[in-house]
């Protein structure tokens, strides 16, 4: 309760503590993407192309962080927005002559036109946000196991769409010749720009509304808070960074099929949000990266270092039973996370979290 | 005539769907918990008659039957027990982490190849009348369904811990300060919710005889969106749900053409929000009743 | 029966309860000797139904202990409390509503220690309570609030506790129904069993108890025996505190004497 309440004092401390208050929570994530960014470099190619696929995924990670820790609403079904985004961006990607050989059946204006790579960018982000905004319509009414099993089912619906409809994408086939090029530059700026939308979001009056309604509905409705709408905002919102990083994503693989989005993916980012902590930013860039690590350690030691390629964003699946792991004993020994669902604070400027209680 | 036959093969997989759908929602009934690992109990039942093909066929269904009841109950003592004061939220995390885990593990020990379970095949075949055929498989599903919902029946109304777990399902803590012990009551759903997965497990074998790590998903996913759109609250709701969900599949798929079938996931998937939507309260009553204390 | 503090059954020793920040029960003592009638009276929100679910374990303790008959309940579950002859009549009756009365009396000898005199435990809640046997078969819920009132006391007696909590067990009930209920009580009593009575209707329990609890904002405000059940200025200042006018009416809807039944049951209206 106080969480929100304090953030709502920001605006009448001076100046160098608002800036202290904004700057610690957003230089960890901020950092720690740097230094993984910049790490990559130094490794081999197949090393770097993990640490890449690690930042991206990471950069889901905080799409799903921007709905679930902000409303405290788990989502099996982010990935269906990383999907439309990464689907989108690549169809739009391929180059249109191309597209007409391969897929005839697409829709005119989907086959006869092709986007550059910023652009597909940002259409993955649209698509993504406005599927959001769509389901989110109806689904934000629900909560608990009824949302969560809700998500599940837009998962289900995405998957089945994408596989059989073939006038948008390519059905159970994968997309092929999509440009990569997401490296180290573009797969460290989209997170940071994932990172920063996320920050934004969460600082801002909506963010506060809707982490308010959070720690308690009935008060926050009392205050005029119209917590759907929150709601909706948020799932809007982490629809297009869900995109958005998918975009990113088949720019970094160079092509893609459903399968890539669905169940496992989901299974990935979800234990990389619950092992970092799910109510915070700094939990889903740690858990994120966390995982990340864990899986390319496990990864390498069961098949060398020499492999690249596609399976790499496969994970191999012991290292499916080591995240598994991980993941259930996290959540039931640590419930919150590994950061214990806070963001980075330094000492001198946290306050006492629980001033009531 | 063709209409006939359809009827008869979607009341089949209806029956298999109700033994699935009624594990789940018992085990609901009693912990509050959606389990979304109850498809692998039937994966690991598919890969302990694929293991011991060659015995005697009473046998592996025996061994089979022993195998998911272990599955069943190493999850709720290890990954569930635990999370009894828990939110639904987090066990609903926890119990897709427990399959995903079990999945990966069958991944890692047979590959996503398929693997043969060859087990009962002879009922695939049929006699017909007039112009109905009917496999003998369809009469074993229609009978050991209506044999073993009856007998769940029969023991939650008249046995003392079937009165417990209908005590428990509907107000967890008063059954509790009455001295019922939730764990036998837990363990006692998760044992039943294993015999009725394993028979279902066991006349599915013979017409989707190839069981991969996703075998147990694909059905429960079904069994759950029949479980959802019943009504999770009673086990009677959520036998029905079941049926109708494997009824509604099969003869969707037998009407549909080939073109529009494609999307009947969707439609099913859709059936699920509409239902969560409209009858929120009315399908998780109690959840929120549970949750607060 | 004027039973002299024995042997202490129930020990309640500093108990705390809070209900996320919101304390309800601070720091709580109280003690009942085996044979005992203790009630606990009190205004709306004081924590009585706290310290009755605390004992069951229904609620989490944030500090303090319960003893039954020397050894401590912190470890034990609420099932286990049951078990080990303790019996909850809670709040509201709390029958499960869809099953029959006969499955209710059956859930209620879960908790029986003794694997024998079950048959005889239920002829003599029958005996006790004929509209119980009268509806045997019949779902609990299409019973009066009364009959569910009387179903909820059997369920609990079949059980044979050695303490039986009772939470508000007049309340709503027509005033013939109550002076059913407190003839049963009065007959749990001679049958030597320790009751805790929780009442807004002050006076009665008051009259009926060995002893009796004031409870407010979650403390014992004052003790009371069955001779102060006509000290109306004495329960008042209990409930309300010094600085509180006595006004009937004002402020809560339980007025001067909260919960107020009718007349006849409440001398200090008069
Ligand atoms: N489940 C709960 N969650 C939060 N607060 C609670 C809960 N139950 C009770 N409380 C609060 O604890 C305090 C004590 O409640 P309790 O029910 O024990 O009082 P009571 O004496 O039984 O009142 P009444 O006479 O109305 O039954 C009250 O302030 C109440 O609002
Ligand atoms: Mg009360």
């Amino acid at each position: 309760m106080s969480a929100p309440e304090t953030t709502a004092l920001v605006g009448r401390r001076p100046a160098r503590l608002v800036l202290g208050r904004h700057l610690v929570p957003l230089a960890g994530p901020v950092a720690l993407t740097i230094v993984v960014g910049v790490a990559s470099s130094a490794f081999s190619d197949s090393v770097q192309l993990q640490l890449h696929t690690a930042l991206v995924t990471t950069a889901m990670v905080v799409g799903l962080s921007v709905f679930s820790g902000n409303s405290g609403i788990v989502s099996f079904g982010h990935v269906s927005f990383v999907g439309v985004g990464a689907f989108a961006a690549g169809i739009m990607s391929m180059p249109a002559q191309q597209k007409a050989t391969v897929f005839p059946e697409l829709f005119g204006f989907i086959r006869d036109n092709d986007l550059g790579n910023v652009a597909s960018l940002a259409l993955g982000a649209l698509v993504g946000g406005i599927f959001a905004l769509v389901v989110g319509t109806a689904l934000v009414r629900l909560s608990g196991l009824g949302a969560g099993i809700a998500t599940f089912a837009v998962l289900g619906i995405t998957r089945n769409v994408l596989r059989n409809w073939s006038g948008v994408g390519p059905g159970a086939k994968a997309i092929p010749s999509i440009p990569q090029t997401t490296g180290l530059t573009q797969a460290t700026v989209a997170l940071l720009v994932c990172i920063g939308v996320a920050y934004a979001y969460q600082a801002s009056r909506w963010g506060r509304r809707l982490r308010a309604s959070r720690e308690d509905p009935a008060a926050a409705r009392g205050s005029g808070i119209g917590v759907y709408k929150e709601r909706l905002i948020a799932f809007a919102l982490s629809g297009a960074v869900a995109g958005f990083a998918g975009a990113v994503y088949v720019h970094l693989l160079g092509s893609v099929s459903v399968d890539q989005v669905y169940l496992e993916l989901t299974f990935l980012t979800l234990a990389m949000l619950v092992v970092g902590g799910i109510d915070s930013l700094w939990g889903a860039v740690v858990g994120g990266l966390f995982v990340s690590l864990l899986n390319s350690l496990l990864f390498e030691g069961e098949k060398g270092l020499s492999v690249v390629g596609i399976d790499v964003t496969l994970p191999a699946s012991s290292s499916n039973i080591a995240i598994a792991v991980v993941m259930m004993i996290v959540i039931l020994v640590r419930p919150r996370g590994i950061t214990g669902g806070r963001e980075l604070r330094l000492r001198a400027l946290r306050r006492p979290r629980r001033a009531e209680g | 005539m063709k209409y006939v036959q359809y009827l008869i093969d979607a009341i089949a997989l209806g029956s298999l769907y109700a033994l699935v759908a009624l594990g789940i929602g018992l085990v609901f009934g009693v912990m509050r918990i959606v389990n979304l690992a109850h498809g692998e109990l039937l994966m690991a039942g598919g890969y302990t008659l694929y293991e011991t093909n060659g015995w005697p066929a009473v046998l592996r269904v025996l061994t089979a039957l022993a195998v998911v009841i272990a599955v069943a109950l190493l999850m709720e003592r290890l990954a569930l027990r635990p999370l009894r004061r828990a939110s639904p939220t987090t066990t609903l995390v926890m119990t897709f982490a427990v399959s995903f885990l079990l999945r990966s593990i069958a991944q890692k020990r047979w590959s996503a190849q398929g693997k043969t379970m060859n087990l009962f095949t002879d009922l695939n075949q049929a006699f017909t009348i007039g112009e109905l055929r009917i496999k003998y498989l369809t009469i074993a599903a229609v009978v050991v369904g209506g044999v073993l919902l009856g007998a769940v029946t029969l023991f939650l109304d008249r046995t003392d811990l079937g009165l417990q777990m209908r005590a428990t399902a509907s107000d967890e803590r008063i059954a509790q300060a009455l001295g019922v012990r939730a764990n036998h009551v837990v363990v006692g759903a998760f044992v039943i919710a294993g015999v009725l997965a394993t028979a279902a497990l066991v006349l599915f074998a013979p017409q989707r005889p190839v069981v991969t790590p996703d075998f147990g998903l694909q059905i429960a996913i079904l069994a759950l969106v029949g479980v959802v759109v019943g009504g999770m609250d009673k086990p009677s709701s959520a036998t029905l749900g079941g049926f109708f969900i494997g009824f509604a599949n099969s003869m969707l798929f037998s009407l549909l053409p080939k073109g529009q079938r494609v999307f009947l996931d969707s439609a099913l998937y859709g059936l699920v929000i509409v239902v969560l939507l409209v009858r929120p309260s009315g399908l998780f009553q109690r959840e929120t009743v549970t949750s607060r204390l | 029966m004027s039973v002299q503090a024995t042997r202490p059954i129930l020990e309640i020793d500093c108990l705390s309860v809070r209900y996320g920040s919101v304390p309800a029960v601070r720091e709580l003592s109280l003690t009942v000797a085996a044979g005992e009638v203790v009630a606990i009276v009190g205004p709306n929100g004081a924590g009585k139904t706290t310290v009755l679910s605390a004992v069951m374990r229904m609620v989490a303790w944030s500090a303090g202990d319960v003893r039954l008959d020397g050894e401590s309940l912190r470890k034990r579950s609420s099932d286990e409390v049951a078990r080990r002859g303790i019996a909850l009549v809670p709040e509201g009756r709390q029958i499960f509503a869809d099953l029959t009365v006969h499955e209710n009396l059956r859930l209620g000898m879960v908790a029986r220690r003794s694997r024998t005199g079950a048959a005889e435990a239920l002829d003599a809640v029958f005996e006790q309570f004929p509209i119980v046997k009268t509806f045997l078969d019949r779902p609990a819920g299409l019973l009066s609030g009364g009959q569910q009132q009387q179903l909820a006391i059997a369920r609990a007696i079949v059980a044979e506790p050695d303490v039986l909590l009772l939470d508000e067990p007049s309340l709503g009930l027509a005033p013939t129904v109550i002076d059913t209920v407190f003839a049963a009580l009065a007959a749990i009593r001679e049958s030597g069993r320790t009751i805790v009575l929780v009442e807004q209707r002050a006076q009665r329990a008051i009259a009926f108890a060995d002893r009796t609890y004031v409870l407010a904002d979650g403390v014992v405000r004052d003790r009371l025996v069955a001779a102060d059940a006509t000290d109306a200025e004495r329960l008042r200042a209990a409930y309300f505190g010094a600085d509180t006018r006595a006004v009937a009416g004002a402020g809560t809807p339980t007025g001067g004497t909260p919960k107020v039944g009718t007349p006849a049951d409440d001398p200090v209206r008069r």
